[in-house]
């Protein structure tokens, strides 16, 4: 689309094509100058008295939901990641332990970690039966 | 941002009054170009740091264009609320044959408005909006508490909107 002329942009407001020249003009940076250019030149409406303070105490809002929005979220991911450290450190220390020792304390089996280990441990050697016991069957003696 | 938090006062002391008269001019509804205005430049405040601070006028100017163009989108759809008879019973603003400049007609209309209010908010009203008087400073002339000016004067603006859309 061309750019507005001087006629349209002084009677914007009257006009049958308002929404079409305003969907211009708000995507336009020359008309938009032109635009408040023109009505600099004319009488301003002073706005309301309580305009700056309302706006200032919004922008506060808008600040500090901004903040609490970041603090959450850096929240979270300490959570997360301390989740995961506690997890994989766990685990790795449990590598160095390839069988459950005979004197192991009945403390540490409470620990999520060793619960896993136990329950992936079994959950491994019945697929391994299972598998076994599959291909005794298949394979003719 | 205390470097934009100075900039951007600056900006709204500059430019409030071009972007509420356009806001006015596109609406010609005094609360809506009030709320159009704010939301130019909340928005503009959320967009600082990719403004590279030329041509501001131009660019306030493109932001409150896009708010006044949703808003009027939405004033299409919206139907206009009936059947309250307080609002029947009112008459409309009475125009005036002489010449009036563009503001003495914007206050001239809004201190009518405010006189057509009922009686409890009718003087904090035209106190509040027309001789912008402090919150503070009605409530020691009525002798009334600070909140229940503030009440009297939300309640207020509530019914002056629907008059406006009128």
């Amino acid at each position: 689309m061309e750019h507005l002329t001087q006629e349209e942009l002084r009677n914007l407001p009257v006009s049958p094509k308002k929404l079409i020249l305003l969907e211009h003009i708000s995507s336009c940076s020359v008309c938009s100058l032109r635009l408040s250019e023109i009505l600099s030149k004319q009488e301003l409406i002073p706005a309301p008295h309580y305009m700056r303070q309302a706006l200032l105490l919004k922008r506060e809002r808008l600040k500090q939901k901004k903040q609490e929005f970041s603090r959450y979220c850096i929240k979270v991911s300490v959570a997360v990641a301390a989740s995961l450290a506690a997890v994989f450190l766990s685990d790795a220390s449990l590598g160095f332990i390839s069988r459950p020792a005979a004197l192991e304390t009945a403390s540490l089996e409470k620990t999520l970690s060793r619960k896993l280990y136990y329950g992936s441990n079994s959950i491994h050697e019945t697929i391994l039966r299972f598998t076994d016991t599959l291909l005794g069957q298949e394979t003719p003696q | 941002m205390d470097g934009q938090k100075s900039y951007f006062e600056t900006l709204v002391e500059s430019y409030q009054n071009l972007i509420f008269t356009l806001c006015y001019r596109m609406t010609n509804d005094y609360f809506s170009a009030e709320d159009l205005t704010q939301e130019t430049f909340l928005s503009a405040y959320q967009n600082l740091s990719k403004f590279d601070r030329t041509q501001e006028k131009a660019w306030l100017c493109r932001i409150a264009s896009r708010k006044c163009l949703d808003y009027l989108k939405k004033a299409e759809r919206r139907s206009i609320p009936s059947g309250d008879i307080f609002f029947e019973d009112l008459p409309g603003p009475i125009a005036s044959p002489e010449e009036k400049t563009l503001e003495q007609e914007v206050f001239e209309q809004l201190y009518q408005h405010c006189q057509s209010l009922p009686d409890t908010y009718r003087k904090a009203a035209t106190d509040y909006f027309c001789h912008e008087k402090e919150i503070s400073e009605i409530a020691r002339e009525q002798k009334k508490s600070k909140k229940t000016v503030q009440t009297q004067i939300y309640r207020a603006k509530e019914i002056l909107r629907k008059l406006y859309k009128r």
